[in-house]
């Protein structure tokens, strides 16, 4: 008679789902749209905003430098930097503003293309980062979310499928160890601001009466119609914020169950093109699809066809067995 | 799993805990200490640090900033923050006056630094009064009973120009303070 406790068992399975969840190899396809989507929308952002750069972030504008700095974090990349920098050159501030600006969009158009991806993910997530910081009264979400998401390209294997450098040989458009870690950090991110997102929403009292979805949607800055035949409609207002509630509370759980999964990220990204639509905030939800159709639509399960993945000859194939048993498809 | 990767899986798991303190408003270290400094510049930079209350719990109030130009002649025009090239722009424009409000000291230098600024682009002005208003929205049943919305000046100010042709010198003449009502957790987008 072989009894066996069922404990080591248990952990062993465990220890392996975890090794597997972090570590079994992903194919850099969903990180290859998270670079071209983030950057796509940004370049359109930076486009523009390009005529009103100096009033956004320039010494002079509408909230000058001396007023601005006390709010940026000790050490934080900062316009003055490059300002003071440039200062023994004789170049003006204003110049020297538009400059970095044109580094900016430079480097994420480099992005875009994926040539030589690490350097201009650095060079973008620098740039951003300090007009993010030099133009803090005028930021809003998009510009949080394009910090992360830059942040994120500086140490992801972003590159590495879809991209210049792939052409030219400098990666391989290989499935990774390094691609599955990086679509980890990316999809709990994602569930991390969502659970917290819904809960302070759930707080509110308005999101429970639906109020809230009539004071967005009249506000000037926001609204896009004329939504004051919501007044005639609140059950409609009820059913959105219920809905929205529900998506957001529920992404933790739902886009991890297989059956739920493209049904919940398909929610999330109608929500955020609802968001574009009514209320015009138009990069914000841009950036929010990318990353949300990156982390959860695009297939990360490397392919059985031996060209897809694109192994140079006399190498091991990608484990694509070992992905798709622990893995499970498509996540 | 090799080494490398589990020490990347190990920063990656850190980074996650203060993305997850950072959206549930944790502070792991007093303010005082100079860790605490380092924490904030790597919460800063990463965005580990971020909120995502969007909208919430509640919808705020929208501000604005009204300039109220007259000239020599007495003619008047009026001005917005969102006067930019795009959408985009005016987006970020006119949410200043949100962000930028709030603390008495604060408020009285930046209105000084755009009525300047004002007067700078508007070289008939001789005087610009400048309005900070909020857009107070009635309720559904308030709207359904005949009330609309409206601007409502929460503090205004009129600076004139004193040496017109030269720099920009500016007088402050009224100030009116109000609060907009209740809503102490207002929010913006």
């Amino acid at each position: 008679m072989n009894i066996q406790s069922p404990l080591p068992s248990f952990f062993n399975r465990f220890a392996l789902g975890a090794v597997a969840f972090a570590s079994a190899p992903a194919s850099p396809r969903p990180l290859a749209f998270l670079r071209m989507g983030v950057t796509g929308v940004l370049l359109v952002q930076a486009f523009m905003i390009a005529p009103d750069v100096t009033e956004l972030y320039g010494p002079r504008g509408v909230v000058q430098w001396a007023v601005s700095d006390s709010w940026i974090a000790a050490g934080a990349p900062r316009l003055r930097w490059f300002t003071l920098a440039l200062a023994p050159f004789d170049v003006a501030p204003a110049t020297v503003v538009r400059g970095v600006f044109v580094v900016y969009a430079i480097s994420l158009a480099c992005l875009f293309a994926g040539w030589r991806t690490r350097a201009a993910a650095v060079l973008a997530w620098l740039t951003h980062l300090s007009f993010k910081e030099s133009g803090a009264a005028s930021i809003y979400g998009v510009d949080h979310f394009a910090n992360i998401a830059l942040f994120y390209m500086v140490w992801m294997p972003v590159g590495d499928y879809a991209s210049l450098d792939v052409q030219a040989g400098r990666r391989r458009a290989t499935p990774s160890a390094a691609a599955r870690l990086s679509l980890r950090v990316l999809q709990l991110h994602l569930c991390i601001v969502y659970l917290s997102s819904g809960l302070e929403k759930a707080v509110g009292l308005d999101w429970w009466t639906g109020d809230v979805m009539w004071y967005s949607l009249m506000r000037p800055d926001l609204s896009r119609f004329d939504f004051s035949w919501l007044a005639q409609a609140e059950w409609l207002t009820v059913l959105i914020a219920w809905g929205t509630l529900i998506l957001e509370i529920g992404y933790p759980i739902y886009i991890w169950l297989p059956w739920t999964r493209k049904a919940w990220a398909w929610g999330i990204v109608a929500m955020h093109a609802g968001i574009a639509v009514m209320m015009g905030l138009v990069t914000f939800s841009g950036v929010m699809i990318a990353l949300n159709v990156a982390a959860t639509l695009v297939r990360a399960e490397p392919r059985t066809a031996p060209a897809e993945t694109a192994s140079p000859p006399g190498e091991p194939a990608p484990a694509e067995e070992l992905a798709t048993a622990v893995a499970g498809p498509a996540c | 799993m090799t080494v490398r990767h589990a020490f990347f899986t190990g920063l990656a798991a850190l980074h996650l805990f203060l993305v997850s303190c950072g959206a549930a408003k944790v502070n792991l270290l007093p303010p005082t200490s100079s860790a605490w400094k380092w924490l904030r510049l790597y919460g800063e930079v990463s965005g580990a640090d971020n909120q995502y209350g969007f909208f919430a719990p509640v919808v705020g109030y929208q501000l604005r900033t009204l300039f109220t130009y007259t000239d020599k002649d007495g003619a008047t025009w009026e001005e917005t923050h969102d006067r930019g090239a795009s959408a985009e722009s005016n987006l970020r424009l006119g949410g200043l006056t949100d962000a930028a409000w709030g603390e008495e000291e604060f408020d009285k230098l930046q209105i000084r630094s755009w009525a300047a600024s004002a007067l700078g682009r508007n070289p008939t002005a001789v005087s610009v009064h400048i309005a900070i208003q909020h857009y107070q929205l009635p309720s559904m049943w308030e709207f359904r009973h005949g009330s609309r919305p409206k601007w409502v000046t929460m503090h205004e100010t009129t600076f004139a120009r004193t040496n017109e042709g030269e720099d920009v010198d500016i007088e402050g003449e009224a100030a009116t303070p109000e609060t907009p009502p209740g809503d102490a957790e207002r929010k913006t987008p």
